[in-house]
């Protein structure tokens, strides 16, 4: 499995993270439109040199009765390259990077737009909330809401290893700090832990500054296999699967899809974890970063809600974990995460903030991981 | 829940219908989709029956906590829209 084919990384060449948040004037077609153009703007490459895209989004059918997506992006170029949707829910980001990657490492292209999109916001909660709740087993969980499964996977936590109501909060007021200095992130900001825990209740024991925000949003990277200054490479990616519903998972206190594509990831790029400086992964509530921290294997499992109320996931701590401020406080814009996660620790690199980078994108409560690791050679 | 999902679920009801089981993990919803706004509050719960797991909503207004004996029961499931067809689910019960 992932076998190497061509003899070198491909290159992030291109990248843009559009501003998130409740974006009122802006349309589905608009961000699209703003993704395309901010992303071929970062590249300076010519738009003709785009061989390929693919969309990911994950319900634009449902939020905005808008389908056939990748028709909508390919119209913007004059040369109509080839362009499908890719949707694993909130993983749609991370699968269409890891689809261009294996498109363009068999050969078919050497250049690829991923631009992920999502417009939420034009519908009202409950409806955003039952749409959300389609990634779910519809035989198996009914009556489950995406903020229910994840409260019962942070009660189960919390019963077996003592995680605390204090240290769901600690997570949050982390990301919200970090999102202070992040341009694109939706919310600016700060929380005490007091803040988050009186906050109102949306399913015990996650209130609703455990959850991540509603947010429209595009985020786009263009990825090549042609020589490039660019620092950034792709140097390995993973992707695994697990059980669609939480009855069927084997142990509650783990995501095992997280486990298994960390190891693909890590072991493709010939790299542990503690090669890794900065990490995005996904906190679509704040039990879900404890659980990633420790299933992506920075943590020993029961340990990372302590270390992370202990600091060692901000600056200046064991390794940085979700700079842009996460799902929680830069947004979830469903299909644009997984993009923006590649983009924004891309933008690190080149800057030379960080040398090695990994992103961590979950679709539904965990049956869909990927994991890829980014890093510029020394 | 549609009419027709009601229906293809009602041939498993017979094989959980009545059963005991033993909360594993569960959650006390107050916020819903469109749906089960009329259910709220309402727990959402794991239970383990034994050879298997299974996931159900809990009667309205009751807390459940890991380790409750729990059976399961027929509940009615009203939809706005279906008022003339009334569907039904499980739901878990204190035992």
């Amino acid at each position: 499995m992932h076998t190497k084919i061509s003899a070198q990384n491909t290159k992030i060449i291109g990248y843009y993270i559009g501003k998130f948040g409740e974006l009122w004037t802006k349309s589905l077609t608009d961000l699209i439109k703003e993704g395309v153009a901010g992303a071929l703007a970062d590249s300076q490459i010519d738009p003709s040199e785009i061989d390929a895209i693919f969309v990911a989004n994950k319900a634009g059918g449902s939020f905005n009765e808008q389908r056939h997506l990748g028709a909508l992006v390919s119209e913007q170029f004059a040369h109509f390259p080839p362009a499908m949707r890719v949707e694993g829910a909130c993983a749609s980001g991370g699968l269409a990077v890891i689809a261009a990657e294996q498109a363009i490492r068999s050969g078919l292209y050497q250049t690829v737009l991923v631009l992920g999109v999502e417009k939420m916001t034009d519908v009202s909660s409950s409806e955003t909330s039952a749409i959300l709740a389609t990634a779910a087993s519809r035989d198996q969980e009914y009556g489950s809401t995406f903020p229910a499964l994840y409260a019962v996977l942070a009660n189960y936590h919390m019963q077996r290893y003592g995680t605390t109501r204090e240290q769901l909060s600690s997570v949050v007021v982390k990301n919200h700090h970090h999102a202070m200095t992040n341009p694109a992130a939706q919310f600016h900001k700060e929380f005490t832990p007091e803040q988050v825990s009186s906050s109102v209740m949306v399913a015990s024991p996650l209130r609703l500054l455990d959850c991540s925000p509603i947010t429209d949003g595009v985020a786009a990277v263009i990825l090549s296999s042609k020589p490039s200054a660019r620092k950034t490479e792709l140097l390995g990616f993973g992707h695994a699967q697990d059980s669609l519903a939480l009855q069927d998972r084997r142990d509650l206190s783990e995501l095992a899809a997280t486990k298994i594509a960390a190891s693909r990831a890590l072991k493709m790029a010939n790299l542990s974890q503690k090669d890794i400086q900065a990490a995005e992964v996904h906190d679509c509530f704040s039990i879900a970063e404890i659980l990633a921290t420790e299933d992506l294997g920075f943590f020993a499992k029961g340990e990372a809600a302590t270390q992370i109320a202990a600091g060692a996931t901000t600056h200046g701590g064991q390794i940085l974990i979700n700079p842009s401020g996460g799902l929680k406080a830069c947004g979830h814009p469903v299909g644009a995460t997984g993009v923006k996660q590649v983009a924004f620790l891309s933008a690190m690199i080149e800057n030379g903030q960080i040398e090695r980078g990994l992103t961590h994108n979950v679709g539904g409560s965990g049956a869909t991981a990927v994991v890829t690791i980014l890093g510029s050679k020394k | 829940m549609r009419v027709t999902e009601s229906w293809r679920q009602n041939k498993t009801w017979a094989k959980y219908l009545g059963k005991e089981g033993v909360v594993v993990a569960s959650t006390l919803m107050e916020v819903a989709a469109t749906d089960q706004l009329a259910f709220l509050p309402y727990s959402y719960l794991v239970v383990n029956l034994g050879k298997e797991k299974i996931s159900v909503m809990g009667a309205a207004g009751e807390a459940f906590n890991c380790g409750d004996k729990v059976k399961l029961v027929l509940r009615k499931i009203k939809k706005e829209a279906q008022a003339e067809v009334i569907t039904y689910g499980l739901k878990a019960i204190h035992v």
